[in-house]
């Protein structure tokens, strides 16, 4: 086995990227909390204060879309009270390929190859992304909880693990890009940092930092976010899927219902491979699925284990074949994905949106549960 | 006239106004914004307007300017501007007069007011006598006699004149004679024409005096505006043009537009308690109302302290040339056409002059070949029928209830290609009512749900409006319904407002969209009802059947999607809210939830066809609202705002922090924008305009006063429109009807085409005279017509049919066409080909005629005739066809649908062979009687012209079938 160092990074949801992310699953979770069973789709791009959003429904939206966005704009830490400040710019348009009649219909619309991955370990998830993710959440909440006020709501975090084979080590180099309201002392800012951000997420994934640990803080000044910088909804498809640790597809996850294929086969590839790994089938576990447009179930399932498997790979894609049921409108019913924000108290997608898709340790995810252990053991 | 590197005086009279033709300054409105300044700051003169539409300099010179190097001052004033240099805000500071800057009592006891009670009504008149009428100093309205003068002082006439002369010198005494009558019958036909025009347009420009309200005798009393005083009190509301220069007495919110002083286009802050001194310019002084600025919003009194040419709008004497009206764009437009061919005509007599000279031809015999040819090409019928055109539109429009306040907004209203369209009143009937109510957090019935009884009674405390007869009265439509909600839930606001008299309100401005009402009593209570959104945050209980309770992450969602879901029914919604009285009244918090009440405003019946219906006519609909986004989501589709598109809508109640480029770019992808506060109406109209487009608004509020200023046609609706909005608009629709609306776009391009025709018709007429003078006295020697036939033609048989032109009705699909271009010249290159093709087509016919006399008689009297035949007759009945420059409307069946051109064509055939029949008018002319065939000939060529357009075009339109084209 191949030593080797991997590095994923991740933004906190005060990012504009993130901000479309979250704006345009927030329209899914109004769609889905008023009980439409038609699709919808959202997409959302951010510049220089000004927010465009495009929704594309099976029937008209009722929710009040501009004051949604600024909902969520002001959410993640912006604009103080004024959330009047964006102008928000909306293209409605009704599809009728979305209506309830159509989507009943439970057939993809969309060709997609998903990959799903899991492996043992902390979330089973790759820990690189996992750290990466915690530190910017940690840095985001340091300012919205008040403690750290001066740290603006737009930050980024790198974070380098060593592998040795295939396990992951000690955390070799840390990269924070922050903006402060104020000038910090460099010393200072750094120290904060360790203490605040570095020092709790490592604890919490159980990794210890290389001796020769290498930390890098990139720190500017204000303003960030929405005012300043540009965002686009499915930009962070890394940060959502597994930080570039496996091969992933190039569809964007937010701002789709259930009914979009190339959402849900994410979830359902996530899935199927946690269920390998909680079966103790593998070590490790990559699952590809295919679908073609117009036929409910995968046209392909490939698994891939690098050799770390108690039986052959093509043995586990057997079972997974013969013993989930990968059918769409079955994916959706066993995830609950057209019910689960309104169980939820009105937001889900949006949630999912701000920091990850997949292997969500803040999150109780159906596709990060290993539910399907018994049906594979 | 002197002229200097495309610098050219156009104009210049004796009182300093001066207009200069600028060639750099066309299409290039922001050169333009900076040559207005820069000219402004040289304090040479009273006024100054610079315009892109036109690349023209209005100026009003200063006395002691008149007679100097205009020219060379705009040249400087040019190379700074386009070296990129800015010049100051247009902002005159005119100095206070004295005594003005004096404290508030000592000024009160100086104008011997009385603020609680005002001035009694016969102090009042005493003033009035004495001040005079608080009116702006007009100039000396143009007398009867200047405007006949005026008919002697146009080019055309003046060449007429001079060939007079030259007749007289050569010995033709009877020419000169003929010649001089026909310039005297014009200059009265004109005169008539002209002066009823004008009269008719004066008085439909005329503003009356507005109605101001002040205080007379201890009560409010509403007076013409020129009946306002020094001393009075004027009570300040949004919406009002102040009347007089007024000292603040009190103020609260208080926004003023002073653009129309300053050229600020922001409101700007107005406070009774802020210092000032004297030198301050017009928009620092915070505690002075101007005459002719607007009222955005906030209220307040104000002292009176100047009127009529006293006040500071009168100083600047910004406004002193609206006396005589303004000459509408077109008008101005043909005048340089005029002149343009006259010049065009001198420079082709100078040649021919000189080939004669070199011919060495007999000097009389030149003269009068040359002054032939220059009557030939004047189009000495144009002044006449382009005013009597627009003069016949306006009467025609006023009949259809069409008040059109300024004649520019004619054109503008053909040329319109962008409308914004105020939702309330406008789209609406502005009728709301309460119909959707949510007690808490649940959807209840509007109409009497028990549960709603704690609501009715917040409703009841907090609503503006008052009581009438068991209806709610006064203040806003919103405020009314949400009384009358009360009233039908059995509510008694007098006995409530009794137990709980209001000791404090807050207002709703534009970054506070609620309002807050104080109460004391058992419990004081603080009532706040306001936009759900804002109050929602404001709240951390909720009423519930159990009482109040506390509000959770997940209430919060579930009010604001119910919110939601009555903003989308569309409904505007109210959100109401009740708890102890705060510290700050500004600033609420740790209220209780009460819930919803949700107030629909039903379109009105004809409202979607008319978006459909400007759709077709190539017009752009945008819906400018107040309302939240659901609702405005809502009526957009209902009226298929996007005509079948992705409905863009644009949310931004702070507008102005989008950066202008970009509003701009956004504007013109835009169908509605939503929670617009009333004075970025204002700031999407220019990001529009700043796109080229012409752009017309309605409106009806007083809030819409600034946007319909700004707008290039201001169009308020009448029957339901605040006086304010009717007063700045230029176009006012007086029966309110969408219809209407629709009717007035179509007159509007109805009068920019029969302008346009009869000017292609009377041009390309002139054309064809041009091309036959010319090839008849290159051809030799004594064969060119009389001027006295050309100037019969022109002059007599010309006119008729160009008034008859003018009075078309617009064509049935005018509005299925898109609008033309806003910078579209008068006379579009296609169309001066085609003025080319036809004009050679009646030059070809005539000259057959003219060659065939030639053989048959040589040159002289009988061969005249028959080209002049051929040429008038020809010409004429060439009118009925180039009436329709579209070739649909080429029709046999509809070339005689025009009564007033049949009539007029009847006529003008009847004036043309008179001569005929009258031997001394033949003899002037120099034309003889000549038989049958020779008649036949010429007759024959006469048809010649209108049968080539026929059949040209019949070739076309069979062609375009062929295609598959309309």
């Amino acid at each position: 086995m191949r030593n080797f160092v991997m590095t994923s990074d991740a933004v906190t949801m005060g990012h504009p990227d993130k901000l479309c992310d979250q704006i345009s699953d927030a329209v899914v979770d109004a769609w889905l909390t008023e009980g439409n069973r038609g699709g919808v789709n959202a997409e959302c791009a951010i510049a220089s204060g000004v927010a465009f959003l495009a929704v594309r429904s099976g029937a008209p939206v009722s929710a009040d879309l501009a004051a949604l966005v600024r909902r969520v704009v002001a959410a993640a830490g912006y604009n103080g009270g004024d959330k009047d400040r964006m102008s928000v710019i909306l293209d409605v348009a009704q599809d009728a390929a979305l209506t309830p009649e159509q989507v009943a219909k439970g057939l993809p619309r969309h060709m997609v190859t998903a990959i799903g991955y899991a492996c043992e370990g902390p979330g089973a998830m790759p820990a690189p992304v996992m750290l990466a993710r915690r530190m910017a959440r940690l840095m985001w909440a340091a300012r919205v909880d008040g403690r750290r006020g001066w740290l603006l709501p737009d930050a980024k975090a790198q974070v380098a693990v060593r592998f040795e084979d295939r396990h992951a080590m000690e955390v070799t180099a840390v990269t924070l890009a922050l903006a402060t309201e104020t000038k910090i002392p460099e010393a200072s800012l750094e120290s904060l940092l360790r203490e605040e951000v570095i020092g709790p997420t490592l604890e919490a994934q159980g990794l210890e930092a290389a001796p020769d640990l290498w930390l890098s803080v990139q720190d500017g000044l204000g303003p960030v976010g929405p005012a300043v910088h540009t965002g686009l909804t499915g930009r962070k498809t890394g940060q959502d899927g597994y930080g570039s640790f496996v091969r992933h597809s190039g569809s964007a996850l937010s701002g789709k219902d259930p009914s979009r294929i190339d959402r849900v086969a994410d979830y359902a590839a996530r899935h199927a491979a946690r269920g390998v790994i909680a079966a103790g089938l593998a070590r490790e576990c990559e699952v590809q699925l295919t679908w073609v447009p117009g036929d409910a179930s995968p046209v392909s399932i490939e698994v891939d284990t690098w050799q770390s498997g108690r039986m052959p790979d093509v043995d586990i894609k057997r079972l997974l074949q013969d013993r989930v049921d990968f059918r769409l409108a079955a994916i959706a019913e066993r995830f609950g994905l057209w019910s689960l924000p309104g169980d939820r108290g009105g937001r889900f997608y949006q949630d999912l949106a701000s920091c990850g898709q997949i292997g969500r340790d803040d999150m109780e995810l159906p596709w990060d549960a290993p539910s399907l252990a018994n049906d594979l053991a | 006239m002197p002229r200097d590197q495309g610098i050219r005086l156009v104009h210049e009279t004796r009182e300093g106004r001066t207009r200069l033709r600028v060639d750099g300054l066309r299409a290039a409105p922001e050169l333009c914004r900076r040559v207005e300044a820069l000219l402004a700051s040289t304090g040479t003169c009273h006024r100054v307007e610079a315009r892109a539409t036109t690349g023209s300099v209005l100026l009003h010179l200063r006395a002691e300017t008149r007679g100097k190097d205009v020219i060379g001052l705009v040249r400087d004033v040019l190379a700074r501007a386009l070296a990129g240099e800015e010049g100051p805000r247009l902002q005159q500071a005119a100095p206070l007069e004295a005594g003005q800057a004096l404290p508030l009592d000592d000024l009160v006891e100086l104008h011997g007011a009385d603020v609680t009670r005002g001035l009694s009504a016969a102090e009042a008149g005493v003033r009035l006598a004495r001040q005079g009428e608080n009116r702006l100093p007009e100039d000396e309205r143009r007398s009867q006699l200047a405007l006949f003068a005026r008919q002697f002082q146009s080019l055309p006439i003046a060449m007429l004149g001079v060939s007079s002369l030259v007749s007289l010198a050569t010995g033709g005494a009877a020419d000169a004679l003929a010649t001089m009558t026909v310039v005297a019958i014009n200059s009265v036909f004109g005169f008539v024409t002209e002066g009823q025009a004008e009269a008719a347009i004066n008085s439909l420009m005329g503003v009356g005096g507005m109605p101001v309200p002040v205080l007379r005798n201890g009560v409010e009393v509403q007076v013409p505006g020129r009946a306002v005083v020094t001393g009075d009190i004027l009570l300040v509301r949004p919406g009002l043009q102040v009347a007089a220069d007024a000292r603040l007495i009190a103020s609260r919110g208080l926004m003023v537009d002073e653009s129309i002083l300053t050229g600020e286009s922001e409101a700007v802050s107005k406070r009774h308690d802020a210092p000032f001194s004297a030198d301050a310019p017009i928009g620092a002084r915070t505690a002075m109302l101007h005459a002719g600025t607007l009222v955005a919003e906030g209220s307040g009194s104000a002292l009176v302290v100047a009127t009529g040419a006293r006040t500071a709008a009168a100083r600047v004497a910004l406004l002193s040339g609206q006396a005589e009206r303004p000459r509408a764009p077109v008008e101005a437009e043909l005048d340089a056409l005029g002149e343009r061919l006259a010049k065009l005509s001198l420079a082709a007599c100078a040649l021919f002059f000189g080939v004669g000279w070199a011919r060495g031809l007999a000097l009389t015999e030149i003269l009068k070949d040359t002054l032939a040819l220059a009557v030939a090409a004047v189009p000495e019928g144009l002044p006449v029928v382009a005013t009597t055109t627009m003069s016949l539109g306006l009467k025609r429009m006023q009949r259809r209830g069409i008040l059109v306040r300024e004649l520019g907004a004619v054109e503008a209203l053909g040329a319109m290609q962008v409308i914004c369209v105020d939702k309330t009143g406008t789209l609406t009937q502005n009728r709301l009512s309460v119909e959707l109510a949510a007690a808490g957090m649940q959807e209840v019935d509007a109409t009497g749900d028990p549960k709603l009884l704690l609501l009715a009674r917040l409703a009841a405390l907090a609503s503006l409006a008052e009581v009438n007869d068991g209806r709610a009265f006064g203040s806003s439509a919103t405020e009314r319904a949400v009384l009358d909600f009360a009233l039908s839930l059995g509510q008694v606001p007098d006995a409530l407002l009794h137990e709980a008299p209001v000791t404090q309100r807050v207002d709703r401005t534009l970054r506070r969209p609620w309002t807050g009402s104080l109460h004391e009593g058992a419990h004081p209570v603080m009532v706040v009802k306001g936009a759900p959104e804002r109050v929602l945050e404001m709240c951390d209980h909720v009423m519930s059947e159990n009482g109040p309770r506390t509000l959770t992450e997940v209430d919060r969602a579930r009010i604001l999607a119910l919110n939601d879901r009555m903003a989308g029914r569309p409904a505007r919604v109210l959100a109401f809210a009740e708890g102890p009285c705060p510290e700050t009244p500004e600033a609420p918090n740790g209220l209780t939830w009460h819930g919803l009440l949700g107030m629909i405003d039903p379109l009105r019946s004809d409202a979607p066809a008319f978006v459909g219906a400007m759709h077709r006519a190539g017009l752009r609909t945008i819906m400018i609202t107040g309302d939240q986004t659901a609702t405005a989501r809502a009526i957009a589709e209902q009226l298929d705002l996007s005509a079948g598109a992705p409905l863009r809508i644009v949310d931004a109640p702070q507008l102005g922090n989008m950066p202008p480029d970009l509003l701009s770019a956004v504007a013109l992808e835009t169908h509605v924008f939503s929670r617009v506060s009333a004075e970025h109406k204002q700031t999407i109209i220019r990001a529009l305009q700043r796109t080229g487009l012409v752009v017309g608004m309605t409106g009806d509020g007083v809030n819409d006063s600034p946007a319909l200023k700004t707008a290039d046609v201001g169009i308020a609706m009448g029957a339901s429109g605040a006086d304010l909005a009717r007063e700045v608009a230029n176009v006012v629709i007086r029966d309110d009807a969408l219809g209407t609306l629709a009717d007035a776009v179509a007159q509007g391009r109805t009068v920019y085409r029969n302008i346009r025709r009869a000017l292609e018709f009377l041009v390309t007429t002139n054309l064809s005279e041009i091309a036959v003078g010319i090839i008849e006295a290159a051809h030799g020697p004594g064969e060119l017509e009389t001027p006295m036939e050309l100037l019969w033609i022109n002059l007599v048989s010309d006119v008729l049919p160009g008034l008859g032109l003018a009075l078309a009705d617009p064509d049935d699909d005018i509005l299925d066409q898109p609008p033309r271009g806003a910078d579209e010249p008068i006379i579009p290159p296609a169309h001066f080909r085609r003025m080319l093709i036809d004009s050679s087509g009646i030059a070809v016919a005539t000259l057959a005629s003219h060659f065939v006399g030639l053989a048959r008689f040589g040159p002289g009297p009988q061969t005249r005739s028959m080209t002049y035949l051929s040429l008038s007759l020809g010409q004429l009945l060439y009118t009925l066809f180039c009436q329709r420059s579209d070739v649909r409307h080429l029709r046999p069946e509809r070339l005689l649908e025009n009564r007033a051109l049949d009539t007029a064509v009847l006529v003008s055939s009847g004036l043309a062979v008179l001569p005929f029949f009258v031997t001394p008018l033949r003899r002037l002319m120099g034309i003889a009687q000549i038989g049958p065939g020779a008649a036949a000939v010429a007759l024959g060529c006469a048809a010649a012209p209108a049968a080539s357009v026929l059949i040209r075009r019949g070739l076309f339109l069979r062609l375009d079938e062929v295609e598959g084209r309309p």
